[in-house]
């Protein structure tokens, strides 16, 4: 292995050497798509050989739950029957074109757009909670609830099946292939679930969770359609429809937060913040402090700006409630303009900065 | 680590941004001699069905012969499905219903006794007494 | 006696009571302990010798004169954009997630850009979609152009990281790669990538990727995937 080490600069014009180590693995291709290119850098010439061809418009427009698709979605009649059933193609070696490079560009294009809007809408969010946000909006569960919605169905039955029943070949078109015909006649028990290779690398002990094929297919079918309609309508089409279908869905932002140590880490972000006077948390108001049921208010003070308060049965929980109120006021903000509207992105046109921009984290 | 995430998956807000209809498939099942699909079969001859399908083509219209009393079938999203009889129904009612059930959610049909159902927390929060003025507070 | 000096800083630090700021502080030097205030000379200067304190102009020289007027940013986001999160613990604006945001734009950017490019020779991919070659995605070449070794290369050919706010792992006989500067510098390029898109918006920091990223980089990743691929040869 010490021959993926990275060593390749050495004695190129720059002069210094990198001597081998094995941090930085440049990424390596498919070998299965058979790539073919004339020129590295002649990025028209690259060429999947495993391919052969493309659903023919005219096939595609028959496939009566590709069209009714394609209508549920609202889609631009610029948009293709034949990128859509690509979309939902995943299928590699029979020869017609898969989503491939529909799935990377659209999930380029949701990443982008994902990323764009939580950081300019919520520009304090903690790291970690900020990369739980683009996973709860675009990670493969809501992609898969999101294609259920949309009504994408699996194709599942073989071609014998098929044959027999007499069904329609153009149904298969609407509909998404991702299992082969192995699988599909696969005998399932109900209550067992056999996984594959790929599933159980996805399976977390703790949680006995894994992601699974179907899951999986789903999501990459909503991020093909995605790419696609940058193919056909461009990308300020694209940004209305994740507007539309990804960035309206509701995200649970304040109940992502699990604070280990809170007072401690806002006393750090007071620091970092460089406020001058002292953090202090006060008793605000009580009742019943000798009955069963106390009730107190605890107020996080910074001189004699108020950042949070809590309310708890005891001092403690009060405290805590004061302290963890007041980080998520601080992390949960969100920018708004001189007319309160929320601002402007940086894709939108007549952007200007209007918002704050992150600056990271405390260490505790 | 100071923070730590807990994941939570974004909700479905379908009419918020975009509607998509939940309802993408009706089969519609009659018998080609039996009395009680009459009407489905007058539905097709007159082209009623197909008018129906190209009013609403992002429902897929599938039809079924098969003997026994007529159903129409519908498929809704997250894999919901309803189904409804229909024997010895007039061609108007077989029609409300067709339009009736693809505009449906597929849940179940609930009574809700509370005034608001909703994902949002409250605007103007919960009443506190603990930040009436200090005069009047109640004391324990 | 050390003991008590100890106490006694740990209660300025705690309270910050500007009264008690005057007392003698042991400022500690030197490795981390647990309980010790670190000297803030000795924190914010880098490894290089390099003062987070000094004139701002001098510490974004490097950025400016890359960015030119054109792309120009504020000096206390040129100042964040060279401050990496390892820097004093974080204490001081980092480039997180000015790095988060220019590595997205640049990933899109570049997809869009090698997808919309006609080909060059009679070869020509009638699997592409409206003109758009998308088998290129996901290859190599089309990876490594916004990849941590090419943009690391990048910032380095250009002088860009020759003052970054940043801690090393080890100071001593690291290279450029183990060091983790190769990381931290490429960090940086998509940090000013970013600042120029939270700063003009998209479509500028478009253009920037088009003038000044990409031609150069372009030829670095193509030394770096051509190497790779004639060491995979060699290999087998």
């Amino acid at each position: 292995m010490l021959s993926r080490s990275f060593n390749i600069l050495r004695g190129k014009p720059w002069g210094f050497s990198l001597v081998p180590v094995r941090t930085y693995q440049v990424s390596r291709n498919d070998e299965s798509l058979k790539t073919e290119y004339d020129d590295i850098t002649n990025y028209g010439s690259y060429k999947n050989t495993i391919f052969t061809h493309r659903l023919p418009e005219s096939t595609a427009q028959q496939s009566p739950p590709l069209v009714a698709l394609h209508f549920r979605l609202n889609l631009p009649k610029t948009y293709q029957f034949s990128t859509l059933s690509q979309a939902l193609n995943m299928i590699k070696y029979e020869g017609l074109a898969n989503n491939y490079g529909l799935n990377t560009l659209g999930k380029t294009l949701l990443s982008y757009y994902v990323s764009e809007y939580l950081l300019v809408r919520y520009p304090r969010l903690p790291m970690p909670i900020h990369n739980a946000a683009v996973d709860s909006l675009m990670g493969v569960e809501s992609l898969y609830e999101l294609g259920k919605a949309w009504g994408i169905q699996v194709d599942t039955t073989s071609k014998l099946d098929k044959k027999l029943s007499l069904e329609s070949e153009f149904l298969q078109y609407g509909r998404l292939r991702f299992l082969s015909d192995q699988d599909k006649n696969q005998f399932t028990e109900e209550g067992i679930i056999e996984l594959n290779l790929q599933e159980a690398r996805t399976l977390n002990p703790n949680t006995n969770h894994f992601i699974s094929r179907e899951h999986d297919a789903y999501a990459s079918a909503v991020r093909s359609i995605i790419g696609g309609l940058y193919t056909h309508c461009g990308e300020t089409v694209t940004k209305k429809f994740i507007d539309d279908h990804i960035l309206s869905r509701k995200l649970l932002l304040e109940n992502m937060f699990q604070f280990s140590q809170p007072t401690r880490e806002l006393a750090r972000l007071c620091e970092k913040l460089n406020f001058k006077e002292p953090l202090q948390i006060r008793l605000m108001a009580e009742t019943g402090r000798l009955s069963s049921h106390a009730i107190y208010v605890a107020g996080v003070f910074v001189g004699t700006e108020k950042l949070g308060e809590g309310v708890g049965s005891s001092l403690n929980e009060a405290k805590t409630r004061a302290v963890v109120n007041s980080l998520m006021s601080y992390y949960l903000y969100t920018p708004i303009n001189e007319e309160g509207n929320p601002v402007k992105l940086p894709s939108d046109t007549d952007y200007k900065l209007e918002g704050i921009i992150g600056d990271g984290d405390v260490a505790i | 680590m100071p923070v730590k995430p807990i994941f939570k998956p974004s909700l479905l807000r379908n009419g918020l941004g975009t509607y998509v209809q939940p309802c993408h498939k009706v089969t519609i099942q009659y018998c080609n001699w039996g009395g009680s699909s009459k009407s489905i079969r007058d539905l097709l001859s007159t082209g009623s069905i197909n008018k129906f399908a190209s009013e609403n083509l992002n429902i897929f219209v599938e039809v079924v012969k098969k003997s026994g009393h007529p159903v129409l079938k519908f498929d809704y999203s997250h894999d919901k499905q309803d189904s409804v009889e229909v024997r010895n129904k007039t061609t108007t009612e077989v029609l409300k219903l067709l339009s009736d059930y693809s505009q449906r959610s597929g849940n179940e049909l609930f009574k809700y006794n509370h005034k608001v159902l909703s994902n949002n927390e409250s605007v103007r929060g919960v009443w506190s007494p603990m930040h009436e003025h200090k005069g009047h507070r109640f004391k324990i | 006696m050390n003991n008590f000096r100890v106490m006694a800083s740990r209660v300025t630090r705690v309270t910050h009571i500007p009264s008690q700021a005057s007392r003698n502080i042991y400022l500690h030097k030197g490795p981390r302990l647990s309980g010790l205030k670190k000297d803030p000379l000795e924190v914010f200067t880098t490894s290089d010798g390099h003062k987070y304190d000094n004139d701002v102009h001098q510490n974004v020289k490097y950025i400016q004169d890359f960015l030119s007027d054109k792309f120009h940013i504020g000096n206390e986001l040129a100042l964040q954009v060279i401050t990496h999160k390892s820097f004093a613990n974080g204490i001081k604006p980092y480039n997180e997630k000015l790095s988060a945001m220019g590595s997205k734009i640049l990933n899109l950017h570049l997809a869009k850009l090698v997808i919309e490019q006609p080909s060059k020779s009679s070869s020509v991919n009638e699997l592409a979609i409206n003109n758009k070659n998308l088998d290129v995605l996901g290859q190599p070449m089309s990876r490594e152009l916004a990849g941590r070794l090419s943009l690391g290369v990048f910032a380095k050919l250009n002088k860009l990281n020759s003052v970054m706010f940043w801690n090393s792992y080890s100071t001593q006989g690291l290279n450029f790669e183990a060091s983790g500067e190769m990381k931290v510098s490429a960090q940086m390029v998509y940090a000013m990538i970013g600042a120029v898109h939270f700063t003009h918006g998209k479509k500028v920091a478009e253009e920037f990727i088009n003038e000044k990223i990409f031609p150069e980089v372009e030829t670095i990743t193509r030394d770096v995937v051509e190497a790779d691929v004639k060491q995979a040869q060699e290999a087998t």
